[in-house]
């Protein structure tokens, strides 16, 4: 099997900063930025992204700075859980 | 005119209802999740489920009215001829959709074989049952490796339905010989959609949090 570098798509990386995002809570950038892998400039750029769609909110506490997921991004997450597997279903991949 | 449904037109009905279901979720699908594959799928049950709402609605009202106008027998046979001609070339052309998607999933995919299953349509008209059939297989093979690939409830679900609509052809090419594989068919083809709800049921179902 040749090592290929799998492409993420855009709405993948999103996702994945989601489930890190609603995996640990309140967090931080910088676990996101490990579970998600990703770069701090596009972590940023994502964030950015996700919070003025209104999925991801942030709050400041004790001079940090947590991220969290909002309702709607929890809905969000479910929806993409359900087309996720029917794509998959049908051997496609997102 | 409800005493003229038969039983193939109901079930070919509630197979109709199941195809724009799966196209639905597709096309819901395809807005959340960009990927244009979804979107071959939802063109794909939507003209399958259009091609089997025509033949139900065509040969109802054909029936329902057949009594009532002047219409001679060979008439109306070339009237069904025509609607058949109509539903055979909609399913080629969803199935076509069905190919496409599963030419994709081949990681050394061409447009070739899809181009080369799809020119014998406009080449020999007479041999449209046998063209829907290679095609309906070649998807249905494919989604077997796709199963044996990565063995899943879901997947597994998706090759039933697809196996069980190959099936219903092979019903359909030997009606001539025997009548009675007719009703076989429309019930193989049933079958069919029924799997593809039920995977369409378990996906909806997901457990929340995952």
């Amino acid at each position: 099997m040749p090592n290929k570098a799998r492409y993420r798509s855009k709405i993948r990386i999103m996702v994945d900063i989601l489930r890190v995002v609603q995996k640990e809570g309140e967090t931080r950038v910088t676990k996101i930025l490990y579970g998600a892998n990703l770069s701090h400039d596009r972590l940023n750029k994502y964030l950015g992204e996700l919070m003025s769609r209104g999925l991801v909110t942030s709050f400041d506490q004790e001079g940090l700075t947590f991220y969290s997921l909002t309702d709607k991004g929890k809905r969000f997450l479910f929806e993409f859980r359900k087309f996720e597997r029917f794509a998959e279903a049908f051997g496609l991949e997102i | 005119m409800l005493g003229a449904l038969r039983l193939d037109l109901i079930l070919e009905l509630i197979s109709a209802t199941v195809s724009f279901l799966v196209g639905y979720f597709s096309l819901k699908a395809y807005k959340t999740v960009g990927n244009k594959n979804l979107l071959y799928l939802y063109f794909g049950f939507i003209i399958l489920g259009l091609g089997m709402l025509f033949r139900v609605v065509s040969l109802t009202f054909l029936f329902g009215t057949f009594k009532a106008s002047e219409l001679s027998i060979p008439a109306v046979k070339t009237l069904i001829n025509y609607m058949s001609l109509i539903y055979i070339l909609l399913k080629i052309i969803s199935y076509c959709f069905f190919a496409f998607v599963a030419v994709e999933q081949i990681k050394e995919s061409s447009f070739l074989p899809f181009v080369f299953s799809l020119a014998p349509v406009f080449i020999y008209h007479a041999q449209l049952e046998l063209i829907s059939f290679v095609l309906i297989c070649f998807v249905a093979i494919q989604y077997l490796f796709n199963f044996l690939n990565k063995r899943s409830m879901d997947r597994l679900l998706v090759f039933l339905g697809f196996a069980f609509i190959t099936i219903s052809h092979v019903f359909f090419v030997f009606t001539p010989v025997r009548t009675s594989l007719f009703i076989f068919g429309h019930v193989s083809q049933f079958v069919g959609f029924i799997c593809l709800l039920i995977m369409l049921f378990r996906i909806s179902g997901v457990e929340k949090g995952a």
